[in-house]
């Protein structure tokens, strides 16, 4: 390959479901496990897979989404400015709850400052002043409190429990 | 557990970016959201953005006293933000004929204020909202007693209401002393003319009365507010100038604002 060349670097990651991705390497970059990885592996080769052994395809397809364009949106001095925010309200825009959790866990996973902060901000908003039985559901989560430790909890915090919004 | 589980310092960040209620809710959703709705992160959002200011000019408290962020929301939850007196603006309050300054052994400030006599009463008192939890609903109290001497505080409601930014967001009225059955009956042998000619001027439904408190003072509710994130000023008052009844006995402590359950 030519060293002038400015062709793209292209970085290959694998999903646990077993798709292969192929990501122009700034958007990989945004992935802090990623560029971890080639941190530490600075000889990798550059046809290197990078395995994703906790995110399947679905969620890294709409990561890879709002990170590309972020950087875009960084590399035309965009950061902060409307069309940010009219992107990311549209990005969430058709996205259930589901999608969101099974986002923000690869999120997590990949650890992608930006975008967690864009997704722990949205699901707060979907949280605000709901029941504790929606949160369960939001989250996927059992009760596993006795009753009476359900009581005690729900004594310290009474006030808290009146007018909630229908789930 | 599969690993479709968030970890805790993941659930506090959201939790910490919704409200104070809604973090006391999550408590019960699992014994794992607990843990993480006792995290600090969430907590130390909800605290007001100059706690460690307030917490020092308080004096009683020093931060070394609370083992977590939680405990001392809780602590501006109880105990509150007061304007002593000396802070409020008091109409006429620097002419001793109508009002004198006095300690009170049981007052939190170094001075009370107490009304002699005076026809047009005006109190306020003003308060950052980033002195105060954001996204939370506030209740203001004005803080007071009556002496001994006390008269002409119940014939006409006072006019109380709070401002945010130049906003009114509460009015509402509300009598100055509780009304004792028996003053009550001799007060309409006496004012009964008065008052029928009082009537017209004020309205009498929905008026706020006296409540006792466990410190020995009494409050009347100056209003409620929404706190949201941004800093605004907000002004309380309580206002009696359309009787023109003359008045006496009253001593004020404060405003005191604390969180509406």
């Amino acid at each position: 390959m030519s060293k002038l060349g400015q062709a793209k670097r292209i970085i290959f990651l694998k999903t646990a479901d077993g798709q292969l991705f192929e990501v122009d390497e700034p958007v990989a970059m945004e992935f802090e496990i990623v560029k971890s990885f080639f941190d530490e592996n600075e000889d990798a080769a550059d046809d290197t897979v990078v395995p994703l052994p906790n995110v399947s395809a679905e969620p890294l397809a709409g990561i890879i989404e709002f990170c590309k364009a972020h950087v875009e949106f960084r590399a035309n001095g965009a950061a902060g400015k409307d069309e940010v925010k009219k992107f990311n309200a549209e990005y969430i825009k058709e996205k259930s709850n589901e999608q969101l959790k099974e986002l923000i866990l690869a999120a997590n996973y990949l650890n992608i400052k930006e975008m967690l902060d864009f997704l722990t901000e949205t699901i707060a908003n979907r949280l605000k002043n709901k029941s504790v039985e929606y949160v369960r559901a939001f989250f996927g989560i059992e009760n596993d409190f006795t009753p009476q430790e359900e009581e005690a909890v729900r004594k310290e915090y009474e006030w808290a429990f009146e007018g909630v919004d229908e789930d | 557990m599969e690993m479709n589980k968030l970890p805790e310092g993941c659930v506090s960040t959201i939790i910490s970016l919704t409200s104070p209620e809604d973090a006391c809710r999550s408590s019960l959703v699992s014994s794992s959201f607990r843990s993480a709705v006792e995290s600090d992160v969430v907590w130390e959002r909800f605290l007001p953005s100059d706690y460690q200011d307030t917490i020092s000019r308080s004096g009683e408290n020093n931060l070394k006293n609370f083992s977590s962020k939680k405990e001392l929301f809780l602590h501006f939850c109880n105990a509150v933000l007061i304007d002593g007196a000396r802070e409020l603006s008091i109409t006429w309050s620097d002419n001793p004929e109508f009002w004198i300054w006095k300690s009170s052994p049981d007052s939190r400030f170094a001075e009370v204020a107490e009304l002699k006599s005076v026809s047009k009463l005006e109190i306020e008192g003003k308060i950052r909202t980033q002195k105060l939890s954001p996204n939370t609903r506030y209740g203001a109290y004005l803080i007071m007693k009556t002496n001994s001497g006390a008269y002409g505080l119940d014939l006409v409601p006072a006019e109380t209401s709070v401002e945010v930014g130049s906003q009114s967001v509460s009015s509402n009225k509300a009598y100055l002393t509780n009304q004792d059955a028996k003053k009550q009956q001799m007060e309409c042998l006496f004012y009964s003319n008065r008052r029928q000619m009082l009537k017209p001027r004020v309205l009498d439904s929905g008026i706020n009365g006296v409540t006792e408190r466990k410190d020995g003072w009494m409050e009347i509710e100056v209003g409620e507010f929404f706190n949201g994130e941004s800093d605004e000023m907000v002004k309380m008052s309580v206002r009696e100038i359309k009787g023109y009844q003359l008045k006496g006995g009253l001593v004020i402590e404060g405003i005191e604002v604390r969180p509406k359950k």
